[in-house]
């Protein structure tokens, strides 16, 4: 029990930074880009970086907040069979994690497998200013990973596993909510 | 198996997982994996990874958390509130004035949050208990957040224009341009028919609620108040339409616009900009996660065969073009009454697109009355789910008024759709005037 909750803090405490660092790198995109029309078209000095820091921080945005999004139960679904039928509400939240389990650790081994490509071959991004591809791809990976334990979180409800934020703690899921 | 029955089984069981509640993007990945496994073998996984990578890092989808966080920061350092007061006083003293008011509201939330869910839930909870305690006729003035919140998808800066334009590359600044007339005009037929009831039926607004005395100098301060975002505007559509930024440059131009509102306003603090961000990236994260989810489902149909199978039907098909067009419209129109916007675009687009081709419509033109048309099935009876958030927001309200409240506007979004398509130009105009 000892060891499970001190797993589950740590994928939780993961999960913080990763939100962290999702709204850091929304930030410079919005600076960056921001920097770039000034510089253009004021100074006239276009810069050869800002598209690819650009995309690569979009990366960064979107994945490192999906468990995030998956802790708080925030992915968009439709939820009009559980509002017209509501006695098949706890069936269909059992349903959604199970596959929530099943898929999101299947993406997360596919992507491991690409990340490992990625350190094997030396691969680059194909950008003005390369660099290795496995600093983005890795995202992916931990996008998927962190949202499948999630997942399989909620199959297992107790004071151990139930998911805690220190960055945003009124979100936290409460206990037994599968 | 023939292309026709593997697309009809796979939509099928897409649109079966969608209806179990489970996440959207669990939905796609469940297709395409088996997709690929099926038609390509397990060499292709890295396939689908690659595509999830190439997704993420498409740059012009960086609008959308852009624009998102520009709604965030208005909506969370109070100037949304600033904004309000302006347009309150500007409305006017007349008979009927709450309806003009949550009309011009709803379109002018909708626009910046580009969310017309979250419009149905914020107005039913906070304008609609106003308006009724006021005396205003329940079903009307449910109508009227109805309405306005449905103007959300066209009316710049918004995210499903964004995401359109990606998947079916079209200029995503066109497509944003298009949707500014088209809104106006709607917002304005709306705001007529609800003065036009009043006119005809009294007894919809009170007759002692006419809004405070507001002199020449209140209404000059109330537009000034309206310049901050005037600005914004400026920074987003205007820097689009002078050519001087890209949609992506122009939403992170709008990001400093709303900061520099803020700021200006003295409302400005770090905790509302990290609880903004925050808040921004994770709506953003998931609304592109199933964007990189779905977005090998085009390559899938390709695959399958579907994609020139379509061609092919559609071209040795003797049916009318404006047929065709009706029934592309209506399929969307009828689904989005029980599916997400954001899952079935991603469903149809591919579908569509072939089909377009040989149509040979206007894609600007085509896109953006599909935008508007499945934003109209999300207020229309008896599935539309923006009638479900304001009655989640209005509890007491029966579910009949609100299925009623909707049917004037649904009439009336549909008369503009048919003026659009009468007279392209609407659509057209302002596109064609900026390139």
């Amino acid at each position: 029990m000892f060891l499970a909750r001190g797993l589950c803090r740590l994928h939780d405490a993961l999960t913080d930074a990763g939100y962290i660092a999702g709204a850091l790198a929304l930030s410079s995109m919005a600076a960056i880009y921001c920097y770039e029309v000034v510089t253009r078209y004021f100074l006239g000095m276009a810069t050869d970086w800002a598209n690819d820091a650009f995309s690569n921080l979009l990366v960064i945005t979107v994945f490192a907040m999906v468990p995030h999004a998956t802790r708080t139960g925030q992915h968009i679904s439709i939820s009009l069979l559980a509002e017209l039928v509501p006695s098949l509400r706890t069936a269909l939240r059992l349903f959604a994690a199970v596959v929530g389990v099943a898929v999101c650790a299947f993406a997360a081994w596919m992507s491991l497998e690409e990340n490992a490509r990625h350190i094997q071959m030396q691969l680059v991004t194909e950008q003005n200013h390369p660099i290795p591809k496995i600093w983005m791809s890795a995202w992916i990976s931990f996008g998927f990973v962190g949202a499948a334990l999630y997942f399989f979180r909620t199959l297992m409800p107790g004071e151990a596993t139930r998911p805690r934020s220190w960055i945003t703690p009124q979100r936290d899921v409460p206990v037994g909510d599968v | 198996m023939e292309w026709y029955w593997t697309l009809l089984v796979g939509i099928m069981i897409l649109v079966a997982l969608f209806m179990t509640g489970a996440p959207i993007f669990l939905a796609f990945l469940i297709i395409i994996v088996s997709g690929v496994v099926m038609l390509l073998g397990n060499a292709a996984f890295g396939m689908v990874v690659n595509s999830i990578y190439e997704t993420a890092t498409t740059a012009s989808l960086g609008t959308v958390p852009l624009f998102i966080l520009l709604g965030e920061i208005l909506f969370r350092s109070g100037c949304m509130e600033v904004l309000l007061d302006s347009i309150d006083k500007l409305v006017g003293r007349l008979r009927g004035r709450q309806y003009v008011l949550s009309i011009t509201l709803s379109t002018v939330l909708g626009a910046l949050s580009g969310s017309a869910i979250a419009v149905g839930a914020m107005l039913g909870r906070s304008l609609l208990p106003v308006m009724r305690e006021r005396g205003y006729d329940s079903q009307l003035s449910i109508g009227t957040i109805l309405a306005g919140a449905c103007l959300a998808p066209i009316i710049p800066p918004s995210i499903l224009a964004i995401i359109v334009g990606t998947l079916t590359d079209v200029s995503i600044a066109s497509l944003l341009i298009a949707g500014v007339i088209p809104g106006l005009m709607l917002a304005g037929l709306y705001v007529a028919a609800c003065l036009i009831k009043v006119r005809l039926n009294p007894a919809l607004a009170p007759a002692t609620e006419s809004g405070e005395k507001v002199n020449l100098a209140g209404k000059l301060r109330a537009l000034v108040g309206l310049l901050p975002f005037s600005i914004i505007i400026f920074m987003v559509m205007g820097l689009i339409m002078l050519g001087v930024a890209t949609p992506s440059e122009s939403a992170a131009t709008g990001v400093l616009g709303a900061l520099m509102t803020a700021a200006y306003y003295r409302r400005l603090s770090f905790r509302m900009l990290f609880e903004a961000v925050g808040e921004a990236a994770l709506l953003s994260s998931v609304i592109l996660l199933i964007l990189c989810s779905a977005v090998m489902f085009t390559q899938l149909l390709a695959f399958t065969g579907a994609t020139s199978a379509l061609t092919e039907v559609v071209t040795s098909l003797d049916v009318n073009r404006w047929v065709m067009f009706f029934l592309m419209m209506l399929l969307p129109f009828v689904l989005c009454m029980f599916i997400d916007q954001l899952g079935l675009m991603l469903i149809v687009i591919p579908i569509y697109l072939p089909i377009l081709k040989v149509l040979d419509f206007d894609p600007v033109w085509f896109w953006l009355l599909f935008l508007l048309n499945i934003t109209l099935g999300a207020i229309t009876p008896p599935f539309g789910y923006v009638m479900f958030a304001v009655k989640a927001a209005a509890q007491d309200i029966p579910m009949g008024e609100i299925f009623k409240a909707s049917w004037l506007f649904v009439g009336l979004t549909l008369i503009g759709m048919m003026l659009m398509t009468v007279f392209p130009g609407i659509v057209t105009f302002l596109p064609r005037l900026v390139q």
